[in-house]
């Protein structure tokens, strides 16, 4: 090879082409990790458990007394009060400014991505308030690469995180007001709404019809502002009432739907639900399918707040915050054509030409969607 | 009024379609239907548990059961890496000597532990004002194996403007920017590696480039060239890496390592051109000549799984702790022999890809596109995503994978900015690709 000073020729011997191809060989660069995992109760009690790597733990704590390149599980229980003397050394928990305790309770075995860990349930007693803290000194010195990603618990809710060398500290960081997260999701739902094309789209394709009765296989003018007032509230509520249902239940994650089964399935309601204006003779169905379509609208509004909210803390806050501004979207919407229908509905026009135009026209752009959702 | 009639056309055909058939039934029927097929779809995922659980932790009964195999030897073995360790921090040569040592280490032995083993030993010199080139340029490795590009020309700027003649630094600065797609930048040092003598690696260099920008041919032709002067030596006295004159050239013949690298690139180059079978024959020659390398592995299964050579496939991904990118080609090579069936080597892959984010690393966008494109029902959901991330991948990441990875992407979402992208970048920079221009083809007709 080229021209290197003396000392340098081993390093040229261990840098072999394939280590500089860049890229591929980061295939197998997956350096190691430790799991924390702390539940830090409002009576200042604490438990958690620290996950190592049977390598990592190697380096640092002899594990093979016998040195025949296996550690046997005899091996790691002597070894047992030096771990849990690393432990307390190295890992630090402060809470309100003031150390707590650790004790490492037992050493169990456990794996992760494949690898053998050592999993040690510990427990301890910190200050009763004040902010949480942990600082890790394990295993960063003697490997760069290492990090330990930590799930803290509080009463105020759940962290996820990770330490590495350059940023061996974590601080809890004082609770954000909970009144601005709040508002911030109604805004957060009503521009949902607002600039959700599919959503006004259904919104429009069940108002169209609000303003008429079906009789005697046509639409008509509906008697008086109360019958229409009576027929908008009843649809609206059964949307209502389904999607905050589904939407719940999806945000809190008790049950998960792919965007691709839902958007398709939102497409179709809005191309069914704008085709059925066509028929007056299926007008009693509109609040069954005001309230089953709900549900999958629902579905839609969990996708969009998943988006918006990874983290599953103060997600009550959240949905209900993003619920109401859906709700809020919905009425200024309701407020907005509702008017414009009863005005128009004393034209022959409307529900024989206007209506059923408009419909169609949904009924379209439903179709359209479908076909770029499902293609 | 004709629009007028039109209307009243059409809503009268629609209504005597619902009054002679059952076309109303259908839709009240196909709309319950379809609320059913939603509220079912509920129960189709609980919420998934974080990756980061693990297995359920258990006291073993048998105080011989073994908990793990410790690929670092012995302890005395151990203890004295420690000891060099303390050392190494006062001493740059035991620095170099002992970070090349746990890289090579790690490289062959798959323990990814010691590249950050060997990333503590150079940190303190590292923070240094003047840094030694050899440790520069092992820093440097490491960076470009966790894709910080960019950090890891800096260093080797710095330990090129030190010591000009450093082949390796010049060799690996060249690389990175291939890798990167910055063909223009990595043909000054191509040249200076064939000027200097190295004249096997420097043409593997310029062809590397030369194939990027326009000239794919020809860089076939100049690595052909290459070896068939290597195979002109009677192989009776040819021995690797010895130096031979060749056509009253003096040529370094290449170590097997080497060998492997040229084989790779020339099927690079064969895939890109279409010819699958030549490739096939290079890879399968590559992966014998260097077989604890990933890298002429992972390109052989993915021609072999293009082939539909399914078993073939699985059993030359058969290795011993595998990586991230043996994981997803498992995956796929599994989903295609047993279709329907989920492959097992997807929740592994899927557990190892949630730690490495959850680490805050963004060194798996590869696969994580790849995943995503392959498994779209399992994945991050829509197209959309899918595209972003082999996007975000490309912005990282030039080679043949990134870029057919992102034209697929591109293609699948029907998205114009990002096909305007990667039309762009191939018309600036002249790369060639059968299998990109013909995905770009077939979403031009679609």
């Amino acid at each position: 090879m080229t021209r290197i000073p003396g000392w340098f020729t081993y390093v040229g011997a261990a840098l072999c082409v394939f280590c500089i191809l860049g890229a591929p060989v980061a295939e197998s660069h997956e350096s190691s990790t430790s799991y924390l995992k702390l539940d830090a109760r409002a009576d200042g009690s604490l438990d958690g458990s620290l996950d190592v790597g049977v390598l990592d733990l190697s380096w640092s704590v002899p594990l093979d007394a016998d040195g025949d390149g296996r550690v046997l599980w005899r091996e790691v229980e002597a070894a047992q009060p030096a771990i849990a003397g690393l432990v307390a050394d190295r890992l630090i928990v402060e809470r309100g400014g003031r150390h707590c305790t650790i004790h490492v309770t037992d050493v169990l075995v456990t794996r992760h991505v494949g690898e053998p860990y050592l999993s040690l349930p510990f427990v301890g007693r910190c200050e009763a308030l004040g902010l949480l803290g942990i600082r890790s000194d394990l295993f960063f010195n003697e490997d760069s690469g290492h990090r330990t990603l930590f799930d803290v618990r509080t009463a105020t809710g759940s962290v996820a995180g990770f330490l590495m060398v350059s940023a061996r500290e974590w601080k809890q960081s004082p609770a954000p007001n909970p009144w601005a997260t709040f508002a911030a999701f109604v805004v957060q739902g009503i521009w949902h709404v607002w600039t959700g094309y599919d959503h006004l789209a259904f919104l429009l394709s069940l108002l169209l019809p609000c303003a008429l009765t079906a009789g005697r296989g046509a639409w008509r003018p509906a008697e008086g502002l109360k019958v229409v007032l009576r027929d908008l509230l009843r649809i609206i509520t059964a949307f209502t009432v389904a999607h905050s249902i589904t939407l719940g239940l999806a945000a809190l994650q008790v049950v998960s739907v792919s965007a691709r089964i839902i958007e398709p399935l939102i497409a179709a309601t809005i191309v069914i639900a704008a085709l059925l204006n066509l028929f007056p003779k299926a007008a009693p169905l509109r609040l069954p399918l005001a309230f089953s379509f709900g549900l999958i609208h629902g579905f839609g509004f969990a996708l969009a707040l998943s988006e918006l909210a990874p983290v599953r803390g103060q997600i009550a806050a959240l949905l209900a915050g993003f619920n109401i501004g859906v709700e809020l979207a919905q009425l200024s919407v309701v407020l907005l054509v509702a008017p414009v229908l009863v005005l128009l509905r004393q034209s022959a026009v409307y529900a024989t030409r206007l209506m059923p135009a408009a419909s169609m026209a949904v009924a379209a752009a439903g179709f359209i969607w479908l076909g770029a959702r499902l293609g | 009024m004709h629009v007028r009639r039109v209307i009243t056309g059409v809503i009268a055909a629609m209504r005597t379609i619902a009054a002679s058939t059952i076309a109303l039934p259908a839709l009240v029927a196909s709309a319950f239907a379809l609320s059913t097929l939603a509220v079912s779809a509920l129960a189709v995922s609980a919420a998934a548990a974080s990756a980061a659980e693990g297995a359920a932790p258990f006291r073993p009964i048998d105080p011989g059961f073994v908990v793990a195999e410790l690929p670092g030897g012995s302890p005395r073995a151990r203890d004295g890496s420690a000891r060099q360790f303390e050392l190494s921090r006062s001493d740059p040569q035991l620095a170099a000597q002992l970070a090349g040592t746990l890289l090579e280490q790690a490289r062959t032995s798959a323990q990814p532990q010691l590249y950050g083993r060997a990333e503590s030993v150079l940190a303190p010199w590292i923070a240094r004002p003047a840094v030694p080139a050899p440790l520069l340029i092992l820093e440097a490795n490491i960076l470009q194996q966790r894709h910080e590009f960019a950090a890891a020309i800096e260093l080797l700027d710095r330990a090129i403007a030190q010591n000009p003649r450093s082949g390796q630094a010049r060799l690996m600065r060249a690389n990175v920017r291939i890798v990167t797609g910055d063909y223009e930048h990595a043909r000054p040092d191509c040249a200076w590696l064939m000027g200097s003598g190295e004249q096997w690696t420097g043409s593997v260099c310029i062809a590397q480039v030369l194939g990027s920008t326009g000239q794919l041919e020809r860089a076939r032709a100049l690595l052909e060239r290459l070896m068939a002067g290597d195979a002109a030596v009677p192989s009776g006295q040819r021995q690797t890496g010895q130096r031979q004159t060749v056509q009253g050239q003096t040529v370094q013949g290449p170590t097997a390592e080497v060998l492997a690298w040229t084989l790779s690139v020339r099927a690079d180059l064969a895939l890109r051109a279409g010819a699958l079978p030549e490739a096939q024959d290079m890879l399968t020659r590559a992966v014998s000549l260097a077989p604890t390398s990933d890298y002429a592995r992972l390109a052989l299964v993915d021609v072999l799984i293009a082939g539909n050579r399914l078993a073939q496939a699985v059993s030359v991904l058969d290795t011993t702790r595998p990586s991230a990118g043996v994981l997803l080609r498992r995956s796929i090579a599994q989903s295609r022999t047993h279709a329907g069936r989920t492959p097992d080597s997807l929740a592994e892959l899927k557990e190892r890809l949630n730690v490495s984010a959850q680490r805050g690393e963004r060194t798996h966008l590869r696969e994580e596109a790849c995943l995503a494109l392959e498994f779209p029902q399992d994945g991050a959901g829509s197209r959309h995503a899918a595209l972003v991330l082999a996007r975000d991948n490309f912005s990282v990441q030039r080679e043949t994978e990134d870029i057919r990875l992102f034209a697929r992407a591109a293609v699948d979402a029907r998205d114009p900015d990002a096909l305007a992208t990667l039309k762009e970048w191939l018309r600036h920079s002249h790369y060639e690709d059968i299998v990109v221009d013909q995905l770009l083809r077939s979403g031009q007709s679609s």
